[in-house]
């Protein structure tokens, strides 16, 4: 038959490779207690003035622009607008969660073109769906960056789609920023010295937690894992598995559960009841997050010598998915590195909560301020930062420069909790490893703080593949 | 003074022309693209080249054959785990892993196929719909071979030293090319298969499969090679698709692929061999249109919504496929008449074939 004819059409190719490795180590955290402001300077949202806390350019990390494509593109002064690239799920299942994360990115950016821009250099932030999907992730970067002349490419939701697109950017030097994921391999900057993560490194959450746990059973426990069986997940439940034991708790249990998997986890839940252990971590996605709460407070409900105490991972984090399962949710902890934008205190005397809902509400969006548009708006003010301060280093904004600034970055958000800071340097690849543990509680409505502020700074160092 | 229809016989110079201007215009248009469209561009059009290599299969199983399958992203990812295993675990250069990754995907085509000597309609489907199912799930549980959920990842195919490009900046006009060559190769292989022997026996398989057994057709053997032929040209696509995506992960191949893979047939035209390169190319330029629409407008879905609304309408519009309707508007143009007419009046009311030599090869209802 003629269709023996394609096989005339395979052709020559080559192969890249890549090993991987890990040798992050892991300390005992310094704590400050809830409330104290050990922050040097903390900007104000909007606040066009960098803080004064970075290090000087060129003493810290220098890029080596050898490796880029066109070192001349990388190292040339941005003109005009600054324009911004994301990519995030607006649309498909996980949009659920992840898209009002849209709004606060946007909001930001409108913002501070409000106030002037950058030395007169405004913003154009661009949005793209990718609908959690790795594949519209590459497809949308490539639009950014060669349709739109993207400059920058920052915020992009979830570790499949940065995984995607970490190496062509890198290899076009593109800044590809505050990745919303915690992924370790994030922190791997001789090999992508042009990405960051943004997150909680998920290693410093599964460290936190058992922290806390250890201080409610000091002589140890048995522990259990529920995660969802994909990068994200399998991410937090390597870190944990590695950490267990050094806190003194046995893992007797470990559930998992599809992406895809939309229904409640009753197997699942049954065999994490038969087991009984002391405290359980769960890493749910999205939706899951809603559905893992309410089959556990069922199983509480129906077996009284059930009673772990349950962390639910920082992605959860949400008054939405805390909300719709009711008392099953009471009592159940979670951990955040931002201020409770929800927390009616927190909303009349702390100014930079005040001052982000009023820039929120200035922007004419409809989506929640108080759910994930506060990481959107993080990761944009972030980004604002180092262009910023890489205008303050050069004199002008390039890749290069604000790349050079996102390396060296020592500054404090506006709504970083109290004593947490956004370092990173030569042997530190990890902005965000500090993080508070909170607790949702019917009875107040909404998170209580449960630990005084887990500040692992410098401790996870940089990762090597 | 012309009067339309015009008509034209089959297989004359007029006709030749017609089809020679029409291939020499998408030919350059194409060329065109390829030449001078940036890699963004360039990798929109890869997508619709390997969505229509797969739906090109999938149109020999089910508008050609009368078999049905839902099952088709399984096809699809083996071809693109085939590759990315092949590349990662064992080393292969990647431009020949596309070989095993046809050839397994004809065997494990071969072995669903089976069930389709007993099973037809919704019984068949549910079959198909449980490999579609299963395999993601199986990714996860192989992790030791797949990379589990993580997939597996760095599959980039730098262009071949005799190519015109070079390096990782090429790479999009290389995977473009590529996929161009062996869309064309497959549609080939389809259209040749279609005038063959075994292409008259599909079609009578999917029109009457008892007056096919009773004509001598040997319909287990139809049925188990086309559902193999269909799978290995899924497995192409995939396997080409690792490549360009450069990783494999399970979430990318899941039910909803298979659904992609039958909206594209259906807006292009089953049983049709121009529908699936027009219903690729009108669902990934569609669907991305109307991501952009709610991108623009920034309200959560609306995309999603544009997309399933425009389809609607496409399909009120177009009931039997963009190439249908193309089809019913070139005749009232020209009407391409039979080789051998038996009788030239009543001729002119014949209706044109959906697919030369093929005879009736319209689906029936």
């Amino acid at each position: 038959m003629r269709s023996k004819r394609w096989l005339a059409v395979a052709a020559a190719g080559a192969l890249l490779g890549a090993a991987c490795g890990n040798d992050d180590g892991g300390s005992a955290p310094t704590t400050a207690a809830p409330g104290t402001t050990a922050a040097p300077t903390t900007a104000a949202p909007g606040t066009t003035d960098a803080p004064t806390t970075d290090a000087p350019a060129p003493t810290g990390y220098v890029v080596n622009l050898d490796d880029c494509e066109d070192p001349e593109a990388a190292a040339a002064p941005i003109e005009g607008d600054v324009i911004i690239g994301t990519s995030l799920p607006l649309s498909g299942g996980p949009a659920v969660l992840f898209a009002p994360y849209s709004a606060g990115f946007q909001a930001y950016f409108d913002y501070i073109n409000a106030q002037g821009g950058v030395n007169g250099q405004r913003y154009k932030a661009i949005v793209k769906d990718d609908q959690y999907l790795a594949n519209l992730a590459v497809t949308n970067v490539e639009e950014l960056v060669e349709s739109e002349g993207a400059h920058v490419i920052s915020g992009v939701i979830g570790s499949p789609g940065n995984a995607a697109i970490q190496e062509d950017l890198n290899a076009q030097c593109i800044p590809h920023l505050w990745a919303a994921t915690g992924a370790p391999d994030w922190g791997a900057i001789d090999q992508y010295p042009w990405s960051s993560g943004a997150l909680i490194v998920y290693e410093v959450e599964a460290r936190g937690w058992l922290e806390f746990a250890k201080s409610q059973f000091p002589n140890g426990g048995t522990a259990a894992l529920f995660y969802v069986n994909n990068e994200f997940g399998q991410s937090y439940a390597t870190a944990f598995k590695a950490l267990v034991a050094e806190y003194g708790f046995d893992l007797v249990a470990e559930e998992r559960i599809d992406a895809a998997d939309s229904g409640a986890p009753s197997g699942q839940m049954t065999n994490l009841v038969a087991a009984n252990p002391d405290i359980i971590l769960a890493v749910p996605l999205g939706a899951q997050c809603i559905a893992y709460m309410i089959e556990e407070g069922n199983a509480k409900a129906a077996n009284t010598s059930f009673t772990p105490l349950t962390y639910i991972t920082a992605t959860c984090a949400n008054p939405v998915f805390f909300g719709v399962p009711g008392p099953a949710a009471d009592g159940v902890y979670t951990s955040a590195n931002l201020k409770d934008v929800n927390n009616a205190d927190l909303r009349d005397n702390d100014p930079a909560v005040k001052a982000y809902l009023e820039a929120f509400a200035g922007s004419g969006s409809s989506a929640d301020p108080g759910g994930i548009a506060v990481a959107g708006w993080i990761a944009a003010e972030l980004t604002h930062h180092v262009v910023e301060q890489a205008a303050k280093n050069c004199g002008y904004v390039s890749q290069e420069c604000i790349i050079n600034a996102v390396r060296n970055i020592d500054y404090v958000p506006s709504l970083y909790r109290d004593g947490l800071r956004a370092v990173m340097g030569p042997d530190d690849g990890y902005v965000a490893e500090g993080l508070q543990i909170q607790q949702w509680s019917l009875a107040a409505g909404g998170f209580v703080d449960a630990s005084d502020v887990l500040n692992f700074e410098g401790t996870t160092g940089v990762y090597k593949r | 003074m012309a009067t339309f229809p015009i008509s034209i016989q089959r297989g004359s110079s007029q006709h030749r022309a017609f089809q020679i201007i029409g291939f020499a215009l998408v030919g350059a248009l194409l060329l065109r693209a390829g030449l001078t469209w940036n890699n963004a561009g360039l990798g929109k059009l890869t997508d619709v080249f390997i969505i229509a290599i797969a739906v090109t299969g999938l149109n020999l199983l089910v508008g050609f054959t009368g078999q049905i399958s839902i099952g088709h992203s399984a096809f699809f990812g083996i071809g693109a785990y085939t590759t990315a295993i092949l590349v990662k675990t064992y080393g292969w250069t990647p431009g020949w892993t596309l070989i095993p990754a046809v050839v397994v995907c004809f065997i494990v085509g071969v072995i669903v196929g089976v069930p389709a000597l007993r099973l037809k309609g919704l019984y068949l489907a549910l079959v198909t719909l449980a490999l579609g199912v299963a395999f993601p799930n199986l990714l996860n549980r192989y992790d030791g071979l797949t990379g589990g959920p993580l997939g597996i990842k760095s599959l980039r195919y730098l262009p071949p030293d005799w190519t015109p490009f070079e390096g990782r900046k090429d790479t999009a006009k290389w995977m473009f090319w590529l996929s161009l060559a062996l869309l064309i190769v497959v549609a080939i292989v389809a259209s040749n298969l279609l005038r063959s022997r075994m292409g008259r026996a599909m079609v009578a398989v999917r029109d009457n499969e008892t007056a096919a057994a009773v004509m001598g057709v040997n319909r287990a053997l139809v049925k188990t090679v086309v559902f193999g032929i269909s799978a290995a040209m899924a497995g192409l696509a995939g396997s080409l698709f690792a490549l360009k995506l450069t990783l494999v992960d399970p979430m990318l191949f899941t039910l909803v692929l298979s659904i992609e893979f039958l909206v594209a047939m259906v807006i292009g035209g089953i049983a049709s061999t121009w529908g699936p390169f027009v219903g690729a190319f009108v669902f990934v330029y569609l669907r991305d249109n109307a991501k952009s629409f709610g991108e623009a407008r920034n309200i959560d879905g609306i995309g999603g919504v544009a997309f399933g609304a425009l389809l609607i309408v496409l399909m009120f519009a177009a009931s039997g496929g963009l190439v249908g309707l193309a089809r019913q508007m070139k005749a009232k143009v020209v009407r391409v008449l039979p080789k051998v007419p038996i009788l030239s009046a009543p001729a002119s009311d014949t209706v044109e074939s959906a697919e030369p030599g093929t005879g009736s090869s319209e689906p029936q209802p």
